[in-house]
């Protein structure tokens, strides 16, 4: 049937651009774990700023590539630290969210 | 309108654009046109004249609430329905969109097997107002 084998072929791709993105998401964990590790070093707003909108940006992402654990825990890690950037002390919860979501990666 | 032929995703992200090219070209056989900033979704919603346009909120320079409110001063793009794209979708900020103009928010991250069927239901409510 020419609509399974469309979605057939969306599947195959969706699959082919997910492994593509592996590669990248490792890249992305490791840029964060070093902004994370800068910004707990030297919690200035730029620091942090740095390391909210690499979070921000990976929480929207990685769920749309099938790597939902790691999305949810980068959403985690972005609300501590925006509750940092506020004045409040989240970091164990904050290290806890880089934790799950670079286990949690590819 | 009748049919969603041309969608303009607009997102800073380049994964997202990939993800998402796929999601409404393949799955949704959409034709898709691209920008990567504010700045550049004006021009190509100018000269694409898509059917709509799906925005990312946070972007570096022009965000997506100011991207729109340019769209909307422009008389080549000011009658394009927008969707906002956010990874935060809050009741509150989902309401503050609709009340810009938007006529709907679709969360991130998204389904790329789902995407098509969701922008085209929200286009469709929208119809369904006018």
């Amino acid at each position: 049937m020419a609509v399974w084998d469309e979605r057939d072929r969306a599947l195959t791709r969706l699959g082919e651009l997910r492994g593509q993105f592996a590669d990248r998401l490792r890249t992305r964990l490791e840029r964060l774990a070093e902004q994370v590790a800068t910004a707990h070093r030297n919690p200035t707003s730029g620091t942090l700023a740095e390391a909210i909108a690499t979070a921000h940006r990976l929480a929207g992402t990685a769920g749309s590539f099938g790597y939902v654990a790691v999305g949810e825990s980068a959403a985690g890690l972005e609300r501590s630290l925006q509750r940092i950037a506020g004045g409040q002390d989240d970091w164990e919860a904050a290290l806890a969210a880089l934790e799950r979501a670079q286990a949690s990666g590819p | 309108m009748s049919e969603l032929r041309k969608v303009l995703l607009v997102d800073d992200d380049k994964d997202i654009r990939v993800i998402g090219q796929m999601s409404l070209a393949d799955v949704g056989g959409m034709e898709t046109v691209l920008a990567g900033s504010g700045e550049e979704a004006l021009a190509v919603a100018a000269a694409e004249q898509p059917d709509v346009i799906m925005l990312d909120v946070m972007m570096p320079g022009m965000d997506g609430p100011t991207t729109f409110r340019r769209l909307r001063e422009e008389p080549a793009t000011a009658s394009i329905p927008v969707v906002f794209m956010t990874a935060k979708i809050q009741r509150h900020e989902v309401q503050r969109y609709l009340d810009l103009g938007a006529i709907g928010v679709i969360g991130k991250p998204f389904d790329p097997m789902e995407l098509p069927a969701e922008l085209r239901e929200l286009v469709r409510r929208a119809g369904s107002e006018e």
